[in-house]
């Protein structure tokens, strides 16, 4: 089958608004964890988070948007990013060229927005605020995004909630695989929202402190926001271009834990299946991987369910691994995407990245994450794994170019 | 590759409840939540994890029901072997305005049963919860039930991974109108020999 | 006591959406979790919110809540100690 390739990255988090800023901020250790300071919540106090460091305003700033549009704060991240992604791999859409795919990804979607417009709505003063209803919708940040960009070609958006733009990075490779497309922009992004901090806290697994994922003592996940996108491009649109990939989506899986709603089975069945199926498209064997990006939320449930995955997968051989959400938080749709730039940077520069706060290890498992900045290995292949509500666990396999 | 075949297909609309095209059961009644309640009594169904769901994923869990047979796909084929594609244009967009009610000021009681079903793809975690499958599973956002992408996605699925099966299909409820269309495509044909495309699909989904 | 246990089991069927069971249905010593009636870790996470809707009583943790919500009569128990 035909092959895959990255061609640009784009990000946009709260350690940094592109690709350089994440990457000095991953090197430095600077995680962009903290009080919320944007949104107002009655729970900014109590519950830290990954907040992107501008307003909506400062945000369109940044993109040069003048025109009175409403536009959810999950659009402006997204746009942000995509562009970046784009001009990074040298692209400019055109009529004279084949038409370039959008598969984009969001759960909170226009969400900031619609909680407005319920408010005025509740207290009868909707008339002046249906345009915020009106970007509420999941796909609205994808017109937005191939308008902004001048996407012409097959456009999509998934939704499955924390494995979403893992999901739309898979779709978008098969899609290029099949043949449809030459060219796709795939990634997701989702905002900080009232609703997603509240419904969180009702299920009990935010921390009140900086996240600890697979340490004995971690009490939960921080939340955080961003948007993350990747050009693929087929072989063939490479060898044309002659352009250096940054890596390969050489693997992919996707499978359903069929557990529970929200949580994961013990064993991690969903996610041991998603993990077999990326080496297996990727004709790689357990011991090729030389890291995993784990989806490590720093819940109690996810930690030990996905290293009980790993443990039967690789068995004594668990290859160095590390949770990047102590940098960014839990950015819903948009980890998936996140942590695939993450590990293309790993790739690139040849280094890991450390999965901050780790103390004590898990007693259940015999495997610690890395806690520095690990240089000087070698490394060819990468697993990131992304599992969302729903039971849906995907994990994408990169390899380096 | 050789052919794919729709073996069985189910709908629930306009208060009519069907089974590969036969009308299984229908009711007038004005609540699309009474509705459900009164198939799952009317097919004996014994699953009260029923009674905990959203409105649209107690829509999938019930055109399910009547997708399957006792013979018919789960059980049929390993687990990690049966796909789920899925899509609709609400996402979670009832169950959304319910939980947001739960964050109003006067009455601040943010309500977990509620959250956990705001987003779309939970009924695809019920369902393979309740049929025990593991297999690949998706779910897309689009404006009406589109042919073309879950035709796209189950031809790649089936012809290039390990899926030898895949439930499909449309599980919409929005402004309490309940729309729900379900597929079942193998390789071997069944009864039924309606070949996998999006012309098809489209005259079994409006009917 | 035993208005708050019959209250007790009429909230539990309401607010768990348990329309299959009738309030009487539910035993006092009965286990509530994994046994019994069977209600898993969503349905903890309501009661949690009932106990402080309710009764004005705040549980800080799913793992607090573990003995409490053991039967109805555990729960009428803690509620009796602790209602303000």
């Amino acid at each position: 089958m035909r092959r895959v390739f990255v061609t640009g990255i784009g990000i946009t988090s709260s350690i940094g608004f592109n690709v350089k800023e994440s990457y000095g901020s991953l090197c430095t250790l600077h995680s962009g964890i903290g009080a919320i300071k944007l949104l107002d919540t009655k729970l900014k106090d109590k519950l830290p988070a990954g907040e992107v460091p501008a307003t909506d305003t400062q945000l369109k700033e940044r993109l040069n948007i003048k025109d009175k549009k409403t536009y959810s704060r999950t659009s402006l991240l997204a746009l942000l990013a995509a562009k970046e992604a784009i001009d990074s791999a040298k692209i400019v859409p055109s009529e004279e060229q084949s038409p370039i795919g959008l598969i984009n990804s969001t759960s909170v979607g226009g969400m900031d927005k619609g909680e407005v417009f319920y408010k005025n709505y509740i207290n009868g003063e909707s008339h002046n605020s249906l345009k915020n209803a009106l970007v509420y919708d999941c796909g609205n940040s994808t017109e937005c995004v191939a308008d902004y960009i001048g996407l012409t070609g097959f456009t999509s958006t998934i939704s499955t909630a924390c494995s979403s733009s893992a999901n739309a990075i898979l779709y978008a490779t098969k899609l290029i695989k099949s043949g449809m497309h030459e060219q796709m922009v795939a990634g997701g992004a989702d905002a900080l929202a009232l609703y997603t901090i509240n419904g969180f806290n009702s299920l009990m697994i935010l921390s009140d402190e900086h996240c600890k994922p697979y340490d004995k003592q971690r009490k939960g996940l921080n939340l955080g926001e961003g948007a993350a996108y990747l050009v693929l491009e087929s072989e063939e649109a490479l060898m044309k271009s002659g352009k250096k990939p940054l890596a390969e989506i050489a693997g992919y899986g996707n499978a359903c834990d069929a557990y529970h709603q929200t949580a994961s089975s013990a064993e991690g069945l969903g996610a041991g299946i998603a993990m077999r199926k990326a080496l297996a498209t990727a004709g790689l064997e357990a011991k090729d991987i030389s890291y995993i990006n784990v989806h490590g939320t720093g819940t109690l449930n996810n930690d030990l369910s996905e290293g009980n995955a790993i443990a039967e997968l690789f068995g004594t051989s668990v290859p160095p691994f590390s949770s990047t959400k102590p940098y960014t938080g839990h950015t819903l749709a948009a980890a998936g995407a996140i942590e695939a730039v993450f590990s293309i940077l790993s790739l690139q520069n040849q280094v890991i990245f450390p999965n901050l706060n780790f103390k004590e290890q898990m007693p259940e498992l015999d495997m610690a994450p890395v806690t520095t900045l690990k240089q000087g290995e070698r490394l060819n292949h990468i697993l990131s794994n992304s599992f969302g509500f729903g039971g849906n666990n995907t994990s994408l396999l990169f390899s380096a170019c | 590759m050789a052919n794919l075949f729709i073996t069985r297909y189910s709908s629930i609309k306009h208060g009519i409840a069907s089974a590969n095209g036969k009308t299984i059961f229908n009711n007038n009644a004005h609540e699309a939540s009474d509705f459900l309640k009164e198939l799952y009594l009317f097919l004996k169904t014994d699953y009260p994890k029923f009674y905990k769901m959203d409105t649209q994923s107690q829509l999938g869990i019930m055109t399910a029901q009547l997708l399957f047979n006792e013979s018919h796909l789960p059980g049929k084929y390993e687990e990690a072997c049966i796909g789920v594609v899925l899509s609709n244009s609400a996402a979670s967009e009832d169950t959304d305005s319910k939980y947001l009610t739960t964050l109003e000021e006067e009455d601040y009681f943010p309500s977990p049963s509620l959250f956990v079903y705001t987003l779309p793809n939970i009924v695809s975690g019920e369902l393979c919860i309740r049929y025990k499958i593991k297999g690949e599973n998706n779910f897309f956002i689009s404006d009406c039930f589109d042919s073309t992408i879950l035709c796209q996605n189950i031809t790649y699925l089936m012809k290039y991974t390990i899926t030898k099966a895949c439930v499909a299909g449309w599980v919409n409820y929005k402004d309490g109108i309940l729309d729900a269309f379900l597929f079942t495509i193998e390789q071997e044909a069944g009864n039924n020999k309606q070949l996998l495309n999006s012309e098809i699909l489209n005259t079994l989904y409006s009917n | 006591m035993d208005n708050l246990i019959l209250d007790l089991k009429k909230d539990i069927v309401e607010q768990l959406n348990l329309q299959n069971i009738k309030p009487e249905d539910i035993k006092e010593h009965e286990p509530l979790f994994i046994e019994g009636l069977g209600l898993d870790s969503i349905d903890a996470l309501e009661l949690i919110l009932l106990l402080q809707k309710k009764y004005g009583i705040k549980i800080n943790s799913a793992e607090e809540g573990k003995e409490v919500f053991y039967s109805v009569k555990t729960m009428a128990d803690f509620i009796k100690a602790n209602k303000k």
